[in-house]
């Protein structure tokens, strides 16, 4: 009998060098979008990237110094994983918004991953996620970033059209985050690559388009504004590259099964009440906050209970069609 | 691919490392004779020597003192093993020689047998092998279910069951099955396969023992011979190996000989080899001189490199670990220190698919003895 070759399991190297690969696709993109778009958006956009970089270069350079440890630049793969933290926080940093956003949003990020390593010995939420609500916050009411993706959400319903749809609502830099053909072929590869989590992706994804059906059916909203409202802006752009990211992710399949029903739930919550980003990235802190919680009570694992918890929620799921159907 | 197996019951030499630096706790001198099974320290019965001969010389190697034994080839038991019955044998001798076994309640119904690979799934054991070992190992089966009071025993193997060598141990006894299974490469096959029984005995409420079948074949010996354990069996793989074989051997032959004995290897001695875990890097010889107890697998390997990093957290020990204990988990608390009865480690039965399926290649496994052996009793 063959031994099983240890080639065949992918590595963390090899997933972290994957995700830098699409991220680093993802950027490209938007920067040729946004110059097509707004010369001044590229320009920002290359500042923001640049401005990113440096700083969590600088904050992770820093970090190893206190800790006496030696820095090598020449080790690219090293730096693999602060460079796709700065590209995210770029990506997911509206380009209108001032460098002090930014700014903010890598300090805070930084900060968050460390207490909570110190803390916890894990990272129980995403720090970018952290990072990115710190930094909109405290500086949300002077900014007012909501109200400005919101106004270029809102004013772009009316004249919606499947081509626009595909390739982006809005303008600027942060267009990478709308735009589902390259969110698709970036979901593509990673799953393949299996560098993010397969079945939180799955599970999220279905539960959206099952949010998205149910509205679609049982409201007076037409389908395309139903599919705007739930997937606009960064509501696929998490779905693909911090939802189903592994370290904030649950460890258990019960608990991932239960965490992407949770995100989609609390985001549909989150986006009636409120609006796309709060919606976005707090649906996500809750549901890792919460699932960090109650992951602790499971002591075993077994696809009998992954059975029962798909059937609890298919029935939830019947019980909300049977509400609106009845209402 | 293994296609070979091989044989050495009686070296010239046995080399066994004393664990100690002190030479005043060892119980011979050079020229004393000693027989199989007499302790050589003072206080304990391990270690033993596990050939009857002379003494022939005490040398540090490695920061402990090691017995070289010439063997006269007698086999001469110690005349105090004598006093002993075979219950008791197994008990004191077989409990720490391996910490393969899990014992689930404190009465168990049922005991499972492995014998699929060694502790290590990317090493395949020889078909044959169980077959070949088919009469001392019934006897001990045997010898289990009447002495421990198991209701039925399983004993999996990793090809087709020959009717014949079916029927002879249902002859034995009807309660006694052999079970194949049909694996293949990757760990989710593995895992699968394991879940077959192992799932099925741990949610359905039917209290399972496990054990490995390199542990069973010690039993046989202590029960068929009423000694202790004396032979080993360690599995040579790699792309430096010559010949991939399994080698039966006695505790204590010098590695040398072993590789002599595959045909030597393609590379130099001092390249990479990993004991045991193929994810846990271990260098060759500084620490293990001969064969030791606890030696199941030499992989022989020039370029082979592992990077262990952080863990990512990604639940793929937990997704393949076949009795459905969380071992990221289990790995984490004891790292901190904390208790992990709750997580119960106890279940677990080192199977390695924790540390071959994860993707920062820690040796997980590593964590999980340690929690299972903080709260392991006594097996049996």
């Amino acid at each position: 009998m063959q031994s099983p070759g240890i080639s065949t399991i992918e590595s963390t190297l090899k997933k972290r060098m994957n995700m830098h690969i699409t991220i680093l696709g993802i950027t490209v993109l938007s920067l040729l979008i946004a110059l097509i778009i707004n010369r001044m958006f590229f320009l920002r956009g290359i500042i923001h990237i640049g401005l990113g970089t440096v700083l969590v270069i600088s904050i992770e350079w820093g970090y190893l110094w206190l800790k006496k440890q030696p820095v090598s630049f020449k080790q690219y793969e090293l730096w693999v994983q602060p460079i796709n933290t700065a590209l995210l926080i770029a990506l997911l940093t509206p380009v209108r918004a001032t460098y002090t956003v930014l700014i903010l949003a890598v300090v805070f990020t930084y900060l968050s991953k460390y207490i909570m390593q110190w803390l916890f010995q894990r990272q129980i939420i995403n720090p970018i996620v952290l990072g990115l609500i710190g930094s909109q916050l405290l500086l949300g009411q002077r900014l007012n970033i909501s109200e400005t993706f919101l106004s270029l959400f809102e004013g772009q319903l009316s004249d919606f059209s499947y081509w626009q749809l595909l390739f982006g609502l809005y303008e600027g830099f942060s267009i990478s985050s709308t735009v589902f053909i390259f969110l698709a072929f970036a979901a593509g590869y990673l799953i393949i690559s299996k560098a993010i989590d397969s079945m939180i992706f799955t599970h999220t994804m279905v539960h959206l388009i099952v949010w998205t059906v149910l509205i679609a059916l049982l409201t007076s909203l037409s389908f395309p504004v139903v599919f705007n409202m739930i997937w606009l802006g960064p509501a696929a752009f998490t779905l693909v590259f911090l939802i189903p990211d592994m370290p904030s992710t649950p460890e258990i399949k019960e608990s991932r099964i239960i965490y992407a029903f949770l995100v989609v739930w609390v985001y549909v919550f989150f986006r009636i009440q409120f609006g796309l980003i709060p919606a976005a990235f707090f649906s996500l802190a809750i549901s890792q906050l919460v699932m960090w919680i109650t992951e602790r009570f499971f002591t075993r694992t077994h696809k009998h209970y992954q059975k029962m918890i798909v059937a609890i929620m298919i029935v939830l799921y019947a019980l909300i069609i049977l509400r609106l159907l009845v209402a | 691919m293994i296609t070979h197996k091989k044989s050495i019951r009686h070296p010239r030499i046995v080399i066994i490392d004393l664990k100690t630096k002190q030479k005043s706790n060892i119980r011979h001198q050079p020229f004393d004779k000693v027989t199989i099974g007499e302790p050589l320290l003072n206080g304990g019965v391990f270690p033993y020597s596990t050939v009857s001969g002379i003494v022939k010389s005490i040398e540090r190697k490695a920061q402990t003192l090691h017995i070289t034994i010439e063997n006269d080839r007698k086999d001469t038991v110690y005349s105090k093993l004598q006093n002993f019955n075979t219950k008791t044998m197994i008990e004191r001798y077989h409990q720490t020689a391996l910490t393969l076994e899990s014992l689930y309640t404190k009465s168990p119904q049922n005991l499972i047998v492995m014998s699929y690979f060694f502790n290590e799934p990317f090493v395949s054991v020889y078909p044959g092998f169980i077959l070949e070992h088919q009469t001392p190992i019934s006897a001990a089966l045997s010898f289990l279910k009447t002495t421990y009071g198991f209701k039925k025993i399983i004993v999996l193997v990793s090809e087709h069951v020959p009717s014949h060598i079916e029927e002879a141990i249902k002859d034995i006894d009807s309660d006694i099955q052999l079970k194949s299974v049909d694996l293949q490469n990757t760990p989710h096959h593995m895992t699968e396969s394991i879940n077959l029984y192992a799932n099925q005995a741990l949610y359905n409420a039917q209290p399972y023992n496990f054990l490995t079948i390199d542990s069973l074949i010690q039993m046989a010996e202590i029960i068929k011979h009423h000694r202790p354990p004396t032979l080993n069996y360690v599995v040579f793989s790699g792309d430096l190996v010559r010949q991939p074989s399994i080698i039966e051997a006695r505790i204590g032959t010098p590695i040398i000989q072993l590789i002599d004995l595959i045909g030597g290897l393609y590379g130099t001695l001092h390249s990479s080899v990993i004991v045991n875990e193929i994810l846990r890097q271990k260098q060759y010889p500084a620490h293990y001189e001969s064969l030791d107890r606890q030696i199941k697998s030499l992989h022989f390997n020039q370029t082979f490199n592992v990077d262990v990093m952080d863990c990512i957290i990604c639940g793929a020990c937990n997704d393949h670990c076949p009795v459905g204990i969380i071992p990221s988990r289990i790995m984490r608390y004891t790292k901190h220190g904390q208790s992990t009865r709750f997580l119960a480690p106890f279940r677990c039965i080192e199977c390695g698919l924790c540390s071959f399926s994860c993707p920062s290649k820690i040796p997980v496994l590593d964590s999980v003895k340690k929690a299972k052996m903080s709260h392991q009793k006594r097996w049996l």
